[in-house]
């Protein structure tokens, strides 16, 4: 976490930036499979529906009555725009980098609009509703939307390269087809106020609970006292020393984990808190670990520490007798 | 049915950047203040509910953070919709009309100053054929506005009309942050978003969070003393394809309409989710709106769109004109997907 006003001193409110992915793969099933595909070979097919139009882009059922389509139709590959916009300052999650204009274009033979792109060089002068347009092949065909770059005025000239559809390892089928879409977005995450006073003292080397109304310390704590709802108000510092109330042998390595398996990860208590965190344990072998057993943190080197739980090390045993479990049951 | 009314309704400050807090400590006060407005205890409420949306915070099962500021003893019979709260107030109040239980509390979350909205909410149309197009929001908005013009049933200037009158109506609401309204000239001067749509004439980034509780019966008689009666509630969508639906009317927000009989009788107010300024053209008709019609006096999602939260803000929004005795029956709708692709009417009464 760092601090993203350090002018405003100790109070500031922590936040990091945070990129989440979304990795996913889409199966596409048999009818967008047919129509994605039929885009590599340039050809562009849509279904029959009950009322005689043609569905383009196709879905597996009627749009009106919800009967299962079967009747593929090949459709033109230029067409009509029944409505548009002009995006005037695209952003990176545009395909394309000047100003173009997304629209629905109702192909020859087709009775549904499609939503694609329409690039006219930048010139918006010539969107009209009822222009005619036609399709503009991407350079490389992979049996995706994306095979068509964009709708172009039909009088625009024809690019400079010749389309090819990307190798596959095998035939593609229409009911097998999957492909990779990668999605990724940015964040900056707010600690929130209570979270700060806790990841503050983890760079100084202290633990800082929150007190809420019912009397409760919360570690780490989120900004709420989720026993009553309420906000959590008093900081409290807490000692290094806490008690195992859970734990569990780690046998499998883990990319990024800096001590070797296996090693124990247990729940915390630390004394004078209500609620447990999870840390490592070292300086005990891990079959002696038990509930109970009387730990007290190490903290990482000073020039290490940071408000985050980096500050932390590990938990090693105090040589305390064990905490009569008895008084722990409610965390066990 | 079973008689079930909104009884208490509490937001906090609408902004374009809530920074004093993460994602439960903005739920944080809206759901204290809606709860006590209510007179019940937390104990006393019997089902929680709420809306939020993991992407916008960028968290996985982020809900179930949220449960911290709505309290969790006694353990409570709780849900939650991965969509506008106003969804969850329809489950709330079906699982009313169970009749075993008596009250109900539904928070929504609309923290989204996190994130990149337009490409966050890209992820929320057709992933093969739109997706990876990259439309957001405004976008597909655009393409309905401009269908509205080409059908002349409304002009450039007329949207401008419509986001000057909801933003001098925000910035009357103490829950907007909104200071200076624009006149319709500056609206119109405002390069385009999305041709025909203008900043103004989108909703603005927002930050926000809101409660409502439910109560049925006799003990939303004894804990309010004008309950506003939900004597109908029902949602209906259209089809996620653009291309199939015609983009200047909402057949689903009609069809919902009639179903909660919001037809039958005229309405004193409405608080309908038009985010963008078109939308309340196609939106009044399929509602059946007349002149008579105070629409949007709070704003509406013009002046504040905590996505997820702004629809349950409408309900709100119109629950307080009868539970602050200013009106005997109002409207609220809310919306989701792609140009007004799902609808949701409530129609709340005092008592007759």
């Amino acid at each position: 976490m760092t601090d993203d006003a350090s002018d405003e001193g100790a109070d500031a409110m922590l936040s990091e930036p945070w990129t989440f992915h979304f990795p996913y793969t889409r199966t596409t099933g048999p009818v967008v499979g047919r129509f994605l595909l039929g885009l590599r070979e340039r050809r562009i097919f849509g279904l029959r529906m009950e009322d005689g139009g043609v569905l383009v882009p196709p879905h597996s059922h009627d749009p009106r009555t919800s009967r299962e389509l079967t009747e593929w139709v090949e459709v033109g590959t230029a067409g009509e725009v029944t409505s548009w916009t002009w995006i005037p300052e695209p952003s990176p999650q545009h395909p394309l980098d000047r100003p173009f204009g997304y629209g629905l274009v109702v192909l020859d033979g087709a009775t549904t609009g499609m939503f694609h792109v329409i690039d006219t060089d930048g010139d918006e002068a010539r969107m009209k509703t009822g222009m005619r347009v036609k399709v503009r092949w991407a350079r490389r065909l992979k049996g995706h939307i994306t095979d068509i770059a964009s709708f172009v005025p039909v009088d625009a000239p024809e690019p400079d390269y010749e389309p090819e559809p990307v190798e596959l390892e095998e035939p593609p089928t229409a009911a097998r087809w999957r492909y990779d879409n990668p999605f990724s977005t940015d964040y900056t995450i707010l600690a929130g106020e209570a979270l700060s006073h806790h990841l503050r003292g983890l760079a100084e080397g202290r633990f800082v609970g929150m007190r809420g109304p019912s009397g409760d310390v919360l570690i780490p704590p989120d900004g709420a006292d989720p026993f009553t709802g309420e906000a959590v108000t008093e900081a409290v510092e807490l000692p290094d020393t806490g008690t195992v109330v859970r734990y569990c042998v780690v046998n499998i390595p883990v990319r990024g984990q800096q001590v070797e398996v296996p090693f124990v990860a247990a729940d915390i208590l630390l004394d004078g808190a209500d609620s447990t965190f999870m840390a490592m344990i070292q300086g005990i072998p891990p079959r002696d670990v038990r509930l109970g057993l009387r730990v007290r943190v190490v903290w990482a080197e000073e020039a290490e520490r940071t408000t985050g739980f980096e500050s932390v090390k590990w938990f090693e045993p105090t040589g305390e007798p064990d905490r009569d479990l008895g008084e722990l049951e409610e965390y066990l | 049915m079973r008689d079930v009314a909104v009884i208490a309704f509490a937001q906090r400050l609408n902004e374009p950047c809530y920074d004093g807090g993460n994602d439960i400590e903005i739920l944080i006060e809206p759901i204290r203040a809606a709860v006590e407005q209510s007179g019940l205890r937390r104990d006393q409420i019997d089902f929680t509910t709420g809306g939020s949306n993991d992407f916008l915070v960028g968290r996985a099962f982020s809900f179930l953070r949220a449960l911290d500021a709505v309290g969790i003893h006694p353990a409570k019979e709780d849900s939650h919709v991965e969509m506008d709260a106003a969804w969850a107030f329809y489950e709330a109040w079906v699982r009313l009309q169970i009749g075993d239980i008596d009250t109900a509390m539904i928070w929504g979350l609309g923290k989204t100053s996190m994130g990149n909205i337009p490409e966050i909410m890209s992820l929320s149309v057709d992933p093969y054929y739109m997706a990876p197009l990259g439309p957001d929001p405004a976008s597909l908005a655009a393409i309905q506005a401009r269908a509205l013009i080409d059908a002349g049933r409304c002009t450039e200037r007329e949207l401008a009309e419509i986001a000057a009158a909801r933003q001098r109506s925000a910035v009357a609401n103490p829950w907007v942050a909104l200071e200076q309204p624009k006149t319709v000239d500056a609206i119109l001067a405002e390069g385009y978003r999305a041709s025909p749509l203008r900043p103004s004439t989108c909703p603005p980034p927002t930050d926000g969070a809101a409660a409502l509780i439910l109560a049925a019966g006799d003990v939303a008689r004894e804990r309010c003393a004008r309950p506003a009666w939900i004597r109908g509630v029902d949602h209906r969508t259209d089809g996620h394809s653009l291309g199939v639906r015609d983009l200047t009317r909402s057949a689903s927000a009609r069809l919902a309409a009639e179903r909660a009989g919001a037809l039958e009788a005229p309405v004193e107010v409405a608080e309908i989710h038009a985010a963008f300024a078109h939308e309340e053209i196609i939106l009044a008709e399929a509602l059946g709106l007349g002149d008579g019609v105070q629409i949007n006096p709070s704003g509406g999602a013009l002046g504040a769109d905590p996505i997820m939260a702004t629809g349950l803000i409408r309900i709100g929004e119109a629950a307080r004109h009868v539970l602050e005795g200013r009106a005997g029956r109002v409207l609220a709708h809310a919306t989701a997907g792609p140009c007004l692709q799902n609808n949701l009417v409530a129609v709340m009464e005092g008592e007759r």
